[in-house]
């Protein structure tokens, strides 16, 4: 709840005893009072903004303007500044009234001061929530790129890849989205979903790496009721759920090969099974793909069907990773910057020249991600009021050289006579070298250590975490 | 909520310049200027800690509202008797 000694006040009423009285006891609690005893000079100063109002406290009945009037004339111009009503009219009829035309609460005489209080408290709460929901929803409309609210970037990279999105977005033509992990493929998904006919419908995302293989399975497809042990009910899948919509399937590249054949039929026959069901069912979603991997390699490695390739391939959209699109970082950090300051209830101005700086020159290899992730770590860090270089991640080259220097460190960690340790233990703290060592980029990661990318997930999850924040 | 000493003086002068206004405002038969007053009076004397004033509020309110002279004139003789008493109480 919003601190009341810094809650200001409006108080209309033409009973001079009253506004005396609720001016001193709202004063002795802190709140800044402006009393007023006709409500056309208090809507003189409120519109003109010479006062500063989180509520108003205004009669019913008065002589020149009655509280009624007073609400409707303040919605033209202010549509969620609360205002309670006080009335020694205490009539049903009359309360509705008050409610319809825009009151947030409506007190009787005579006043149970206390009561009243309550009353404003609440009324505070309520305008403060509602202030940061319109703030929050300021910050999504502000950010308007071809029609799409909350998608920002100006750099040809990246307007290329929306400008095609949007044209294929009344196809039914499939499409593969390529880029690295943190790059925007889910944005590009959605832009293709939002900006044709299937807005309304819903939009479904599931990431085929992070999920084991047969809960993936049951999660695409749904199961019957008994289908497998535990499945106590049937349940329907994400093809279904998203009738009339779309499914996006990001890292596609990391589906295992029994899953491709099926993905193959789904995307033919536009039909799916149930787990443990006979019959087909039609699907009425579209399926957008996206992968970081090179998929044509994975088709020569065996690791994917050249069918399933061919049958997404046929409109692929790149999107380039952020240290390819360097006019897009500022915007970026702006946005996530005030994202942030909402989120934590801070105030910062913005960045400092040298952040500001360093924010472009740093290779963000976990691209937006990495880039929103380092913000949010400045808000929360920053003993300022805007956002200094310190305050962001050292450059990870510079991490490598220190960490480089350190090894000696893991060197000690390891054969430090006087503190063995498990195998279990030292493979958590070699991955954890090893992810570091690559600037948390997964994929080196996991190919370093000779591990796919699902157990490295698995990995670093348990390492948690140390590591696992630049997930 | 405790309302002052001081707060109350207040209160209780300030009727006595609204009865010398309602004597007036009867004898001209303005009820509607009677209404508003009593109206106030309705609203404020409970809050004052002064509950009786309320009542000859609502009193007066509708006495007024029916134009009955001599319930008005009544009313506010009672009004002006609770005042004074309540103002040599404070003193």
């Amino acid at each position: 709840m919003k601190n009341k000694n810094h809650s200001s006040l409006v108080l209309i009423d033409d009973d001079l005893d009253l506004l005396d009285l609720l001016s001193s006891f709202f004063k002795q609690r802190g709140f800044v009072v402006y009393s007023y005893p006709d409500a056309r000079i208090a809507l003189s100063e409120i519109e003109s903004k010479n006062i500063s109002v989180d509520v108003v406290i205004s009669d019913l009945i008065m002589p020149f303007m009655s509280g009624l009037e007073f609400i409707k004339r303040i919605r033209e111009f202010n549509s969620t500044l609360p205002v309670i009503l006080m009335t020694a009219e205490g009539s049903l009829e009359t309360a509705v009234e008050a409610i319809s035309a825009g009151a947030y609460d409506f007190v009787l005489k005579p006043l149970h001061v206390p009561q009243l209080l309550i009353s404003v408290q609440r009324a505070l709460y309520l305008n403060q929530i509602q202030k940061e929901n319109l703030s929050f929803k300021n910050l999504f409309t502000e950010n308007d790129f071809m029609g799409l609210k909350g998608v920002i970037g100006k750099s040809a990279g990246f307007k290329k890849a929306i400008e095609l999105a949007k044209r294929v977005s009344n196809s039914s033509a499939n499409i593969i989205i390529f880029g690295e992990s943190g790059s925007g493929k889910e944005v590009v998904a959605k832009a293709v979903h939002e900006l044709g006919e299937r807005k309304n419908a819903p939009f479904v995302a599931i990431n085929c790496s992070a999920i084991p293989e047969n809960l993936l399975e049951s999660e695409l497809f749904g199961f019957a009721k008994g289908a497998f042990t535990g499945a106590v009910g049937s349940k329907i899948g994400l093809f279904e759920e998203a009738n009339k919509g779309t499914v996006f399937l990001d890292e596609i590249g990391d589906l295992a090969l029994a899953l491709q054949a099926k993905l193959l039929r789904v995307i033919q026959e536009k039909k799916i099974k149930r787990i443990g069901e006979n019959t087909t069912r039609d699907i009425t979603c579209r399926i957008i793909c996206a992968t970081h991997k090179d998929l044509k390699k994975e088709v020569e490695k065996g690791n994917f069907r050249e069918d399933l390739y061919f049958r997404l391939n046929v409109i692929p959209i790149s999107m380039p990773p952020l240290r390819e699109r360097i006019e897009d970082i500022i915007p970026l950090s702006e946005y996530f910057l005030k994202k942030f300051c909402l989120i934590n209830n801070v105030n910062l101005k913005g960045f400092s020249k040298e952040a500001l700086k360093k924010l472009e020159s740093l290779p963000w290899k976990g691209n937006v991600r990495e880039l929103e992730n380092a913000i949010e770590r400045a808000v929360v860090l920053t003993n300022k009021d805007y956002v200094d270089i310190d305050d962001l991640p050292e450059d990870p080259k510079e991490v490598v050289k220190s960490d480089e220097n350190k090894s000696n460190d893991l060197e000690h960690q390891i054969f430090d006579k006087s503190n063995t340790m498990t195998i279990d233990e030292l493979n958590k703290l070699y991955i954890e070298y090893v992810f570091k060592k690559n600037a948390y980029a997964k994929e080196q990661t996991a190919k370093d250590l000779g591990i796919d990318r699902k157990t490295l997930y698995r990995k670093l999850k348990e390492i948690e975490p140390v590591a696992n924040h630049q997930h | 909520m405790l309302i002052s000493s001081a707060q109350k003086l207040k209160y209780l002068n300030r009727r006595l310049d609204e009865i010398i206004e309602l004597r007036s405002f009867a004898s001209e038969k303005n009820f509607l200027c009677i209404k508003m007053i009593a109206h106030k009076l309705k609203g404020n004397g409970k809050t004052f800690g002064y509950p009786l004033i309320t009542n000859y509020g609502q009193l007066l309110e509708e006495a007024a509202s029916n134009e009955d002279v001599e319930k008005v004139s009544q009313l506010i003789f009672d009004l002006s008797d609770t005042v004074s008493f309540n103002l040599n109480e404070l003193n």
